[in-house]
């Protein structure tokens, strides 16, 4: 019984600790290419040293935005299906290195001032949020009682408190459905493919290219523009950190598919404006680089949210028209490109 | 809470069994509560409105219990008490289950008009809760169930290993298991068979059904337009899924009560292994069959016997049995009794055929047994035997897939449309899938076939049903262990073998385990949570 016992415990528990330190150290073997981008961004911000523009914001600016079009020190952090929820932990890292940017620019479509649909799959599971800042917002969460992130069912906290804690803290069980996702091996070359472009590109990073496409964007599915109260928290709360710091804040939407824009509902629309309109007012620092929202031919774009080629280079060719025209501190902005 | 989740595994389990044993040390009745607060707990995880139903029930049915007892000397009263408990917990059940689904079908005749029914949230184990609760009170009514402490009632009920999803308890065995001090004080043997048997279920559970599921859920998401060689690997994978998962539930619900000192009856005696539809339901989902046994074929078979042996008509026998009385004495009361038992796993039509072709293929095998040609007084050649065994194991086996069709399709169109694809009758739109080993086998021998969806399932289910075929079940490993209070149908497995609390078997459960608990993921539910 004494073998049998001390065989089985002495197994399981190097077992686990094995499973736990390695897929921790090895999340880029195995975890998808989101991971890969997210790492991609963590060493632009560790390595940061040269002060420019910083960009934050969802997935169509990680594909739109291309630094190395703007200017020498500009830095593209936009995650995949990220939100401001996101943007606060990465700005607040920023913070933290020997120089600062010269302005932040933030982007998000409607949709992820109502849905943060990657909270928990990406950011967490990740490591973009901390386990300590994961435990913060889950606070905030609960507090806020945001039915975005939370299920209200049951004795919902407390299983969102086990989840959360294990999740951030890299509990294998929760990491082992990307381990046999594809055969092993195949993801480490794809990421380290993904660092590289990152690393080369500073943080633009296309989706896959095609030469046009009709899908409606996200936005379209909005009927109500109710902000997620966990979103609008944390988007202050950055607004706050930045006006601490006294670094000037530009909010920018991206430009939409002209298939899509009969589709928006107006009223969507305008409470999105009076949304960030009353930030303004609120936050002197805080401005809207431009009307809401150029329209892009469907030829311009490879899906329902991201630019292609052509797309991209249209565009980041009128952003810096944009941020010059608005005298964005570390201007002029696209001199190599004219 | 389900017991595959990381809450439960990684919090809920440890604590409760710790502050189990460490109050059963210092008080026993304390000891108790907090089984009852861990099983409340348990049970109100999933959606806490519930609890407030289960305590109604619990209330209810132990205070009908009481007066029951109280009057069981004036059989009118008691049966009358007897009669609006019945009405109470089958109205609950009906009202939660079966309600919607018959408005719905009043509507399709016609009978109602444009009326919203709303839905109505299916209470976690209902089915099982108000059902063990109904044969106490019968038994109380017929004397064969004494009425013991209020707190041993409530954890009959409501201990957390079986309140969702069974085995379906009888207060007999399971009672006096809580008032004895012993079971309330660690018992290291207990807990180490208890985990063993535990990550055994937990293992098929999260390492087999889950794995295979997701072919079965294709096949009967689009049941037309399926290949033949599709729709068998769909049907025998849901099959295995249906098996490993149940029986995966089973085994933890027992290992869990083991931990606690408890033994619980067997669900599980490797039904795949039968070779009569008769065996089969006496080794599948056994706490159900006796159930109903006990509580409807009983009854209704001994009420007949008594007025047949009233009337001087002998029992049946093989050779001396007319058709008439078979169908009164047998046919009827085993009709009747698996038909109510298909309608207890769910409201549609394709449960009451569930029931009726089941009731079908028993009083086919009754029947041939009474009619059928009498055994040779020669016995058969090895040879022969095994064939006969081969066929009759395969017969049994696919009438119960085909049964299991009509317990899994989302409705009876559903399930004939899933019939008709396994004999050919499927358009084969499907787009198909890649090459895999069967179809590579086929081509090498210059069989040109077209590439079918989840081919290499087929392999999967040869190999599970091996595995099931040779192996020992859990009862078979733990026989010395006296791991259930059920007694074991199977005969030696081809390789048998069993538990030893050594090196060897610490490390293989130590594997499993981890496997498992890497597996885990918390978001499938058991196929049983339905009920």
């Amino acid at each position: 019984m004494r073998s049998y016992w001390i065989t089985f415990t002495l197994v399981f528990t190097v077992g686990l600790a094995s499973a736990w330190v390695w897929g921790l150290d090895h999340r880029l073997d195995y975890l998808s290419k989101d991971y890969a981008l997210l790492a991609g961004k963590d060493r632009l911000i560790d390595n940061y040293s040269k002060p420019g523009l910083a960009i934050f914001g969802d997935s169509a600016v990680m594909d739109g935005i291309q630094p190395e079009r703007l200017g020498s020190g500009e830095i593209n952090c936009a995650m995949n299906g990220s939100t401001p929820i996101e943007s606060y932990f990465l700005i607040k890292r920023l913070m933290r290195a020997p120089v600062h940017p010269q302005a932040v620019i933030i982007s998000y479509g409607i949709y992820h001032f109502v849905h943060p649909d990657f909270y928990w799959e990406n950011s967490v599971k990740f490591g973009l949020v901390s386990g300590s800042d994961a435990d913060e917002v889950l606070k905030n969460i609960i507090r806020l009682k945001d039915k975005e992130l939370i299920s209200d069912s049951g004795f919902g906290d407390l299983e969102q408190w086990i989840h959360s804690f294990l999740l951030s803290r890299g509990f294998p069980a929760y990491y082992v459905s990307s381990f046999l996702a594809e055969s092993f091996g195949a993801r480490k070359k794809e990421n380290e493919e993904a660092l590289a472009v990152i690393a080369k590109t500073r943080g633009q990073y296309y989706f896959p290219l095609a030469d046009g496409s009709k899908s409606l964007n996200a936005d379209t599915k909005l009927k109500a523009f109710v902000v997620s109260p966990v979103i609008n928290y944390y988007f202050r709360k950055t607004l706050d950190l930045l006006k601490t710091e006294n670094i000037p804040v530009y909010f920018y939407v991206m430009p939409i598919n002209e298939s899509s824009v009969p589709h928006l509902d107006p009223g969507v629309v305008k409470a999105y404006q009076d949304y960030l309109k009353g930030l303004v007012q609120e936050y002197p620092q805080f401005y809207i680089l431009s009307k809401f929202r150029t329209v892009y031919s469907w030829k311009l774009f490879s899906d329902h949210a991201h630019l292609n080629e052509k797309g991209t280079l249209r565009f980041n060719r009128e952003f810096a028209a944009i941020l010059n025209k608005a005298n964005v501190p570390g201007r002029p902005y696209g001199v190599a490109v004219r | 809470m389900l017991f595959n989740s990381v809450t439960f595994l990684v919090f809920f389990l440890p604590l409760s069994l710790l502050i189990y044993y460490l109050l059963g040390h210092l008080q026993m009745s304390a000891a108790k509560l907090w089984l009852v607060a861990v099983s409340f707990l348990f049970y109100g995880w999933w959606n806490p409105q519930f609890l407030i139903l289960l305590i109604i029930s619990i209330l209810f049915n132990y205070t009908f219990g009481y007066l029951i007892q109280i009057f069981k000397e004036r059989r009118r009263i008691s049966t009358f008490l007897l009669v609006i408990g019945l009405i109470a917990n089958l109205g609950a059940l009906f009202y939660y289950k079966y309600l919607l689904t018959l408005m719905d079908w009043f509507h399709f005749l016609g009978l109602t008009h444009g009326q919203s029914w709303g839905s109505i949230v299916l209470p976690l184990g209902i089915s099982f809760f108000t059902f063990t609760q109904i044969g106490f009170l019968i038994d109380v009514q017929s004397g064969n169930a004494e009425e013991r402490g209020f707190l041993e009632y409530v954890l009959f009920v409501t201990f957390f290993p079986h309140l969702i999803a069974g085995p379906i308890l009888h207060h007999r065995e399971i009672m006096p298991q809580f008032v004895k001090k012993e079971t309330y004080l660690i018992n290291w043997n207990n807990v180490i068979v208890g985990i063993s048997i535990f990550i055994l279920g937990l293992g098929k559970k999260v390492l087999i059904a889950d794995q295979i599921a997701p072919v079965a859920n294709d096949i009967f998401k689009h049941t037309a337009d399926k290949h033949a060689v599709e729709a068998w690997t769909g049907v025998l994978c849901y099959s295995l899924q249906l098996y490993f998962d149940f029986a995966g539930y089973s085994e933890m619900a027992l290992g869990l009560a083991r931990m606690f000192n408890v033994t619980f009856p067997a669900n599980f005696d490797s039904p795949f292994k039968s070779k009569s539809i008769i065996d089969f339901w006496n080794r599948w989902h056994i706490s159900l069959t006796r159930y109903f046994t006990l509580y409807l074929y009983n009854p209704l078979s001994l009420g007949i016997m008594r007025r047949r042996t009233a009337k001087g008509l002998p029992p049946l026998r093989a050779g001396e049995t007319t058709w008439k009385d078979f169908f009164i004495v047998l046919a009827l009361p085993t009709s009747y009794t698996m038909i109510l038992m298909g309608i207890w796993h769910g409201a549609g039509f394709q449960f009451f055929l569930f029931g009726l072709l089941n009731a079908v293929y028993l009083c086919v095998n009754h029947a041939w047994r009474l009619f059928g040609p009498k055994a040779p007084k020669i016995p058969f050649s090895r040879l022969r035997s095994w064939f006969e065994g081969v066929w009759r194991w395969a017969l049994t086996y696919l009438s119960v897939v085909i049964a299991l069709i009509f317990f899994r399709a989302k409705s009876t169109p559903d399930a004939f449309s899933l019939i008709g694809s396994l004999f050919g009758g499927g358009t084969g739109d499907s787009p198909g899938g890649n090459q895999g080993v069967v179809e590579a086998i086929l081509d090498y021998f210059g069989v040109a076939v077209p590439y079918w969806n989840y081919s290499n399932s087929l392999i999967t289910v040869g190999v599970l049903l091996i595995f099931i075929l040779v192996l020992p079940n859990v009862l078979q490993l733990f026989e010395k262990e006296e791991s259930s209070l059920t007694k074991i149908r199977s005969t030696p497995a081809f390789f048998s073998f069993e538990w030893r609390p050594n090196i060897l078997w610490g490390f293989f459960l130590a594997v499993l385990a981890l496997a498992d608990l890497l597996m885990v993921t918390g978001t499938t539910e058991f196929l049983y949570f339905k009920l």
